[in-house]
């Protein structure tokens, strides 16, 4: 859990355990890796269950990130406190053709094509996460790059649909609260369909983070933008979001927000 | 901060776990396993080598004269360190790219040599042995000499497998192209029948250099038709995400070119490179107007950096500089970083007038400025 990170959510008045969907979207070049290492530290530091799926990395990255930070995520996943899905793996299931029945599989979509492409991984992701509603106790779902679905030909509408599905698990308890849902996407201006499905899943945020490279280039002290923005659609009035910038630089064992123009660089 | 590529002289007392795989060392930031990819300058940019399990994305030089160069030496490397090569190519025979393979130039003559020599004045010492032998066992990266081409006494011992299209097996579901469908399904074989998945559980002795050289080009498919916004190009995207799901979970490397140039949709070069982990773009100078800039007289061509990936790690390998060329002598290839050339006269006056529109952010005088300013 990166301190920085921490101090500057609370900042714009919003925890994580207030639940809801909070988008994550990243670029090509600029990872998200450090942003979800906090949101995954944070579930195991205060022991909520998280569900995690990943595309685009490996467990075996995070596993080693955490290892760094002092946490063991591969023993958690072991007691499954965190249960992973790890779209990498399964992809390479599909491509053995050793699974019998590839109806049921998540990625049967590569080698049939079928009306609801996703409709099984919704349904494992839903599986895991089902005793944990049953139990009412709050818990996380990561979605690590949704938008590398679209790599695999899937439409922007059925991604869209998906995710509306799967924030439909983070039901709302009789108290109003609501787990969470962490959604990353890849947001490039010049990928029409990736950047339309980052707005889509923005509209139903409660907060969307940002990360940008820095438009001037690579840089040893600045890594890039972060530019944090919250929907406050609770709030008595219909307000403007509250926009909050930030400049981070990543370290091996920390994630450094700071306010734009104040990095070592500079001063 | 110690930069990348450099190698600490502090060891680990007692027995540690010898990885034996030949050419490659371990990571001193995070341990990952690195393979050279055959030029040292490229392998110091991106962090000291090739992990494992990685992509490395080449988009081409117009022309592909210096991507085929890389893709040369990534197996050259390979072959003088034993490892199991796959090459793929539909735009030439891979036989044409493997029988030009550049010859190792250290090829270890010194040993005769010394032996023989009797020494006259420093005579006491002539029983001491020279320096300590590096491990010639394991050996990261080798110099080559791009006038020589390889024996083929080297290439005929080495595991390699040539794909060039001519079997192919009818696509499936998301991948109906036929040539990635039948790539991909090489690929895996190759990666089964020698146990280097990561899930099997036998010791890993090898490892597996994939080369795919100029992927997406419109041999590989008629998937760029005019309508490239109905996405028919999703076979390639899917080819890469599989391959990047293989590679992941095996022991290989891949290089892959691409040439990008051909690409009028940028939402697909966006995404192959958001699938690869390092992306590198050559800017050639051939047929452009820097060819005849001053400026960049003594090199070859802009070497972008696009993307440099943190894998296992939360930081990327740090670069010093952000303006990079190549430059291609007679016998090699290296990666420099951009110099200005000296200016030897005495009264500043170039005489071609700066072809390039902006000075590449060296200065900051505005371009309407009298030509001759008298003081």
């Amino acid at each position: 859990m990166f301190e920085s990170v921490k101090s500057a959510l609370g900042g714009s008045g919003v925890a994580v355990e207030d639940g809801g969907l909070i988008l994550i979207s990243e670029t090509a070049t600029t990872s998200a890796s450090g942003l979800l290492t906090h949101f995954l530290a944070s579930g195991v530091t205060n022991s909520h269950p998280v569900c995690f799926l990943t595309m685009q990395h490996t467990w075996g990255h995070y596993c080693n990130i955490g290892s760094k930070l002092g946490f063991n995520l591969k023993q958690h996943s072991d007691q499954s406190t965190i249960k992973v899905i790890e779209g990498l793996k399964l992809l390479n299931e599909v491509l053995d053709g050793g699974i019998e029945d590839i109806e049921d599989h998540p990625f049967a979509f590569i080698l049939k094509t079928c009306e609801d492409p996703l409709r099984n991984l919704y349904k494992l992701i839903k599986q895991t996460v089902q005793p944990w509603r049953d139990d009412c106790k709050y818990f996380l779902i990561i979605i690590e790059n949704i938008t590398s679905l679209l790599n695999l030909g899937i439409q922007t509408k059925d991604i869209a649909i998906f995710s509306h599905y799967c924030k439909n698990l983070i039901h709302i308890g009789p108290n109003n609260a609501s787990d969470s849902l962490i959604v990353v996407t890849r947001d490039d201006e010049k990928d029409e369909d990736a950047s339309s499905l980052t707005k889509i899943i923005s509209h139903s945020a409660v907060m969307h983070m940002s990360l940008r490279g820095l438009s001037s280039g690579l840089s040893r002290e600045v890594h890039g933008d972060l530019k944090i923005t919250v929907f406050n659609g609770l709030g008595p009035h219909q307000c403007l979001p509250v926009v909050h910038y930030f400049q981070f630089k990543l370290e091996d064992k920390n994630m450094k927000l700071f306010a734009p123009g104040t990095s070592a660089n500079v001063l | 901060m110690s930069g990348p590529g450099v190698v600490s002289s502090f060891q680990k007392k007692g027995k540690t776990k010898v990885v034996s795989i030949p050419g490659t060392r371990p990571s001193i930031h995070n341990s990952q396993l690195l393979l050279s990819c055959g030029i040292p300058s490229l392998d110091y940019l991106i962090g000291g080598g090739l992990p494992v399990g990685s992509i490395i994305l080449i988009e081409q030089d117009r022309y592909d004269v210096y991507s085929k160069l890389f893709l040369k030496y990534f197996l050259a490397e390979g072959v003088m360190n034993n490892h199991m090569l796959t090459l793929a190519s539909l735009d030439v025979p891979p036989q044409a790219i493997t029988s030009d393979l550049p010859a190792p130039t250290d090829t270890e003559p010194e040993e005769v040599s010394a032996a023989s020599k009797q020494m006259t004045i420093a005579w006491r010492y002539q029983s001491k042995t020279s320096q300590p032998k590096t491990s010639v066992g394991n050996r990261f990266g080798h110099n080559y000499d791009l006038t020589k081409s390889m024996g083929t006494e080297l290439t005929s011992n080495i595991d390699m497998a040539l794909w060039d299209g001519s079997e192919l097996e009818e696509g499936r579901g998301m991948l109906k192209n036929k040539n990635y469908w039948s790539l991909l399904q090489v690929i895996k074989k190759r990666i089964e029948s020698s146990n280097l998945a990561t899930s099997s559980n036998k010791a890993k002795t090898n490892v597996l250099r994939l080369g795919l050289h100029s992927v997406g080009s419109p041999l590989w498919g008629s998937e760029f038709g005019y309508q490239e916004k109905d996405h028919k190009w999703q076979s390639l995207t899917t080819f890469l995400f599989m391959l990047r799901a293989l590679v992941r979970t095996s022991f290989s490397v891949c290089m892959v070119t691409v040439p990008a140039h051909l690409f009028t949709d940028p939402a697909l070069l966006l995404r192959l490179q958001a699938l690869a982990d390092f992306v590198v773009r050559l800017e050639s100078f051939q047929g452009s107007e820097k060819e005849t800039n001053p400026v960049f007289k003594d090199y070859h061509g802009l070497f972008h950096i696009v993307k440099l990936a943190a894998i296992n790690s939360l930081v990327p390998p740090i670069l010093d500089s952000t303006d990079w060329v190549f430059k291609l002598k007679r016998r090699k290839l290296t990666i420099e970083r951009l110099h200005l050339p000296p200016e030897l006269s005495e009264t500043v006056n170039r005489n071609q007038e700066d072809p390039l529109n902006k000075p590449i952010g060296l200065s900051c005088i505005g371009g309407n400025l009298p030509k001759n300013l008298d003081f």
